[in-house]
């Protein structure tokens, strides 16, 4: 821990070619790790600075930003990507704040359409950000909020693979309302598991061999109901399927079966 | 000696050549992955540059049905030792476990551009090009598969279906055949059936003996007679088997014979007399027969076609 603060110190007095860092940068850097923000953040924060050569209003700037997030209870990663992807493609301060805000009031959206939803109930970071993750997909706020208000919420993992699925399957055009059935289906049962989180590329490769929308909703909703292995709904659809332990059995000689 | 000196160990043990894949095929053979999962996360974690340790941490994710962090150990095998098929190969299954199509046919294709013998990444090839609708593709590899391995199932079987699709009824008939002359057991020979009986090819019937359902060849009989001709016999024998085993099944052997009913009933009482013969256990009073001097009338799907000789079996009790 002492470690890690030596190494913001000694960023917060470097990071801006050589020359010792404005009094509001070692404020504000001080301010975010009382509210909070780790060690591990502030040095990552501040060596991109140091590598971006940003300007000290820039600096206060992402840290005060850092901090409101950090108050909020909000999962810091997503933003630090932003502002990562962002530096890298050396778009202006002021863009990435601006996307950087957009993010936030998703998150804020999110989180307030949930608790209307469930009240009480505990999100986790990674649930949350899957289902902003649905509104980066392609649906509006306003799909995801009638998605949610209207999906069972037993579960809310579960609900945030489903959020992430209804864009996935609007970006390969798949029909919206059977989209919808499929997952009140998964939901209702409990069985939209982690082997459905790849479905909308399985549903994108079935749509290019014809199969029809009606036909892809059909299986999934069967196999949902029944609590299948998604293997079986792939199977239902005509997939081959592979053996992830020992591979295909080779090498055999035919043995007729009297 | 600490844990971390006998991890050491270990893998200075294993980097002797040979040990590590010994070790490793081993654990996969027996189906030890939690034990290989956890013996090559250490090895990885002393010698993360080793392609074969990474690889073997991969299998095991893989097997255990944790595509997304086998990934990263079979990207580093491939990087560190891109010569080796096998690597290229198991990188596609565990594309194709997170459903990446595209990944996976190009993991398979540069295996084999390393091993053109490479028969599994032939076959899952084949496979990727039948799941994404690209029939003639596949069949063109479950046929090179085929040469190297005659008797694959599940080329033999798939070719089948992309003849299907490619809409070449005949050579989809004959492939089927050709599975079902080798493999007559299973849920794959039951849909084999089922699509030839949808081609009008009548020479394997499904027919639920109790309550399973089993493939059957056609029995036949040489023209006006009702002898037996050994062809049909394994079919009986199948029949036998289920029958000697479950005691509460009782059977009745059914022979169509357009207009000639006492042939007919020749037959199904040769059929019987077969069965209680070469299963002298069985009760006669077991097994029915019934001559029917028309022809049997059968529909698959929307059509209907008519067999002037043909025997059939009929559960009668379970």
């Amino acid at each position: 821990m002492f470690a890690a603060f030596l190494v913001v110190a000694s960023v917060s007095l470097s990071y801006g070619q050589g020359q010792p860092a404005d009094q509001s940068v070692t404020a504000s850097i001080r301010a975010a790790r009382t509210a909070g923000v780790s060690e591990t953040v502030l040095n990552r924060l501040m060596s991109l600075a140091a590598d971006h050569r940003l300007e000290d209003d820039g600096v206060v700037r992402l840290l005060n930003f850092f901090q409101t997030v950090q108050t909020e209870d909000l999962p810091i990663d997503p933003f630090m990507g932003k502002i990562e992807e962002g530096l890298a493609k050396q778009i202006p301060l002021d863009t990435i704040a601006a996307v950087l805000g957009k993010k936030l009031e998703d998150y804020r959206f999110v989180r307030r359409v949930l608790t209307i939803k469930t009240e009480e109930q505990e999100i986790s970071h990674q649930d949350l950000s899957r289902m902003v993750g649905s509104l980066d997909g392609g649906i509006t706020r306003e799909e995801l909020a009638r998605f949610i208000q209207e999906a069972s919420a037993q579960d809310l993992s579960m609900l945030a693979r489903a959020t992430e699925i209804l864009a996935l399957l609007k970006q390969v055009r798949f029909n919206e309302s059977l989209t919808r059935e499929i997952l009140f289906t998964g939901l209702r049962n409990n069985s939209l598991t982690q082997s459905w989180d790849y479905l909308a590329r399985v549903v994108a490769t079935a749509k290019r061999r014809q199969i029809s929308d009606d036909e892809i909703a059909r299986a999934a909703r069967q196999a949902l109901e029944a609590n299948q292995p998604f293997g079986d709904f792939m199977a239902a659809l005509g997939f081959t399927p592979r053996d992830l332990r020992h591979g295909p059995a080779v090498g055999r000689s035919a043995e007729r079966n009297q | 000696m600490d844990i971390k000196r006998w991890l050491l160990l270990l893998s200075l043990m294993l980097w002797i050549p040979g040990c590590m894949s010994l070790k490793g095929d081993r654990l996969l053979k027996n189906e030890q992955y939690q034990d290989g999962l956890a013996t090559f996360t250490g090895i990885v974690h002393e010698e993360p540059q080793n392609p074969e340790a990474q690889y073997y941490l991969g299998r095991f994710y893989l097997a255990l049905e944790r595509p997304e962090e086998a990934l990263p150990h079979l990207k580093q095998a491939v990087k560190g030792d891109p010569a080796k098929a096998d690597y290229h190969f198991w990188l596609g299954v565990a594309y194709w476990a997170i459903r990446d199509f595209d990944l996976e046919r190009k993991s398979y294709l540069q295996a084999l551009a390393k091993d053109p013998k490479h028969v599994p990444a032939r076959l899952y090839l084949a496979h990727n090009f039948l799941d994404s609708g690209e029939w003639q593709e596949a069949l063109d590899n479950y046929d090179l598969l085929l040469r190297r391995e005659p008797y694959n199932p599940e080329a033999l079987y798939n070719r089948a279906l992309a003849l299907k699709e490619l809409h070449r009824p005949k050579e989809e008939a004959r492939a089927f055949k050709r599975y079902l002359q080798y493999y007559q057991e299973g849920k794959w020979a039951l849909r084999a059936v089922d699509h030839l009986n949808r081609l009008g090819k009548f020479s394997y019937r499904n027919f639920t003996i109790g309550y399973r359902r089993v493939t059957l060849e056609h029995i036949p009989f040489p023209p006006g007679s009702a002898k037996l001709l050994s062809q049909g016999k394994p079919s009986l024998q199948v029949l036998g088997t289920i029958l000697s085993i479950n005691d509460k099944i009782w059977l009745e052997v059914v022979c169509y014979k357009n207009g000639d009913p006492s042939l007919a009933t020749a037959r199904a009482k040769a059929v019987r007399d077969y069965l209680l013969q070469e299963y002298p256990r069985l009760k006669p009073s077991r097994i029915g027969v019934r001559g029917i001097g028309r022809t049997e009338r059968i529909k698959t799907g929307s059509k209907v076609y008519l067999l002037d000789d043909s025997t059939t079996f009929i559960t009668t009790r379970k």
